[in-house]
């Protein structure tokens, strides 16, 4: 049967991810180092794996209320309201899904009319672009730059801006650049939003993990924005949970009245013992995370300090737990240079192509790994780009 | 400082290098304040934390709680360290509670144990009494969990 014929034309559309390309490289072998991972080194904290364990003993096995237990919406809204300075009704205003990405996937479903405009910044998290082409409409890069250490410009916006303009989707701290953006320049992205008449959607999954001013500082505080925000956040990064696939939308009612349709029908609800564990996670489990953070920091400073001295330029990411450096002096593309890096080393880091293609010069080099790895991994790229001749 | 603390206690394997790097701290840095809780007596020593059921010629450990009686003046305190000087002792405190002391001791069989117990602290002056826990299994000691979780079960390149 030829198949490319039963295939929808969306989905026929979108390209191979790139960093599947790589995965292929890199897995059954055990001698590499990789610093090509996406998710924290910590297993989820003891307390909360101990509440799932016991949401199960009690026998919590049903389905849940479609926006998710009512009790965890509370939880959230509390915590949001702690950590992000806003308030959410958790009756009308909260939808627990699975992870951030199904939120995204939603909120793109809910908000856009085929051929809309979604403007996004690049390098940026790879579902992004195929999210928007499977909602049928028109993706809209907006290239960041390390001078602007990878915040994006309002003045870039504005440039992108059409009337079939709709939707801006925001990542703070970015994957993969671990970029944080300042108050102005969220403000000056807000005044164009407002008037835009656009709806953001602030993935705010890294937020937690924020080494340099208020970690809950979000467009959603500029003044117009709550009622033209999506925050969508989650449980994977901050509290180690990425398995237990968790994460939630806080918009107004009628946006999450929208999301909410799609959601019973694709999903039902998430599952009831990770909603369990979340519960856990926001009312006992913030010592951890900052302990988790103070860790990734160190590392950070580390990882920063030996690409620097190596020659490599790299700018210190104010959060999430990735750093970019800059290879573009030795000559080589992404794609040659961590491949040359995989097979001379056996470190494995990602081509910064595969985050859109303003990586190119880059590679994302993840430091959620053990400190004892990442020394090995450090002294093993110092002597790598001690062969390469630059360019 | 309290960083390297925390290091220091956790993991007593990292060179000063690496609690430099770690902390932020110089090397130099690092190491007078090494000498310098050391010289407070802050600093006891380092170990290996040793998973003893896992070790061919393993070794007894049982937990002794002794009753004591408090001396004019000196309370617990020179009971306690006459105790704690045994060789078979491995560790020793006072808690509050049904009993003064709380031995640790760790010897090849367990007839050393009822040795120790009968022969060498019932004779002592002001013990009053003592009750003895053999340890069975461990699962956890000084932090460091025996429950061996599945390693590195991440994939090695996601987004």
């Amino acid at each position: 049967m030829n198949y490319s014929d039963k295939i929808s034309d969306t989905v026929g559309s979108i390209p191979r991810s790139g960093i599947r390309d790589f995965f292929e490289l890199v897995i059954g072998r055990d001698d590499v180092i990789s610093l090509g991972v996406g998710e924290p080194d910590f297993k989820t904290p003891w307390h909360i794996r101990e509440a799932a364990i016991y949401s199960l003993e009690k026998g919590q096995t049903t389905y849940t209320s479609n926006l998710g237990l009512l009790s965890l919406r509370k939880s959230i809204s509390k915590y949001v309201s702690d950590f992000f300075k806003t308030d959410y009704d958790p009756k009308t205003e909260i939808l627990v899904t699975i992870g951030v990405s199904e939120a995204m996937d939603l909120a793109l479903r809910a908000l856009c009319n085929r051929d809309d405009e979604v403007i996004y910044h690049e390098p940026c998290y790879v579902s992004y672009s195929p999210s928007i082409v499977m909602a049928h409409a028109k993706p809209v890069v907006v290239e960041t730059k390390k001078e602007d250490n990878f915040a994006v410009q309002a003045e870039d916006i504005r440039k992108a801006i059409t009337p079939k303009s709709k939707v801006l989707i925001l990542n703070y701290p970015t994957n993969p650049t671990g970029a944080i953006a300042t108050k102005e320049e969220l403000e000056d992205i807000a005044k164009l939003c407002v008037e835009h008449d656009l709806i953001v959607l602030a993935d705010e999954i890294y937020s937690e993990l924020t080494y340099a001013g208020d970690p809950g500082l979000s467009i959603l505080q500029m003044p117009g924005m709550r009622e033209r925000t999506i925050l969508l956040h989650g449980f994977s990064k901050a509290f180690a949970m990425t398995g237990f696939r968790m994460g939630y939308a806080c918009a107004p009612p009628e946006l999450i009245e929208a999301m909410m349709k799609i959601h019973q029908y694709a999903a039902l609800c998430a599952p009831i013992t990770s909603q369990a564990a979340a519960i856990e996670a926001l009312e006992r489990g913030t010592p951890a995370v900052l302990e988790m953070k103070e860790s990734y920091e160190m590392r950070r400073n580390y990882v920063v300090k030996r690409l620097n001295e190596m020659g490599l330029d790299c700018h210190l990411p104010g959060g999430a737990f990735y750093v970019f450096p800059d290879i573009t002096r030795y000559g080589l593309t992404s794609h040659e240079f961590a491949l040359q890096l995989l097979e001379k080393e056996q470190v494995a880091a990602v081509p910064g192509t595969a985050f859109g293609a303003c990586g190119e010069g880059f590679l994302r080099c993840c430091y959620a790994t053990a400190f004892d790895q990442l020394e090995i991994a450090m002294d093993r790229m110092e002597r790598f780009v001690g062969t390469l001749k630059q360019a | 400082m309290e960083k390297l603390f925390r290091l220091m206690q956790n993991n007593g394997e990292l060179t000063k290098e690496e609690l430099a790097m770690q902390t932020g701290l110089s090397v130099d840095e690092v190491s007078a304040q090494v000498a310098e809780w050391k010289k407070q007596g802050v600093i006891r020593g380092r170990q290996w934390v040793i998973h003893n059921d896992k070790i061919p010629s393993r070794r007894i450990k049982a937990l002794i709680d002794v009753k004591i009686k408090p001396e004019p003046g000196g309370g617990y305190d020179r009971l306690a360290h006459r105790i704690a000087r045994f060789d078979q002792v491995i560790s020793c405190s006072l808690y509050s509670g049904s009993y003064d002391l709380l031995l640790e001791v760790e010897v090849d069989d367990s007839l050393q144990v009822a040795t120790f117990v009968f022969d060498t602290l019932s004779k002592i002056e002001g013990v009053i009494s003592t009750q003895t826990h053999f340890t069975l299994k461990t699962y956890k000691m000084n932090g460091i969990d025996f429950c061996d979780e599945d390693e590195e079960e991440r994939l090695p390149v996601t987004p």
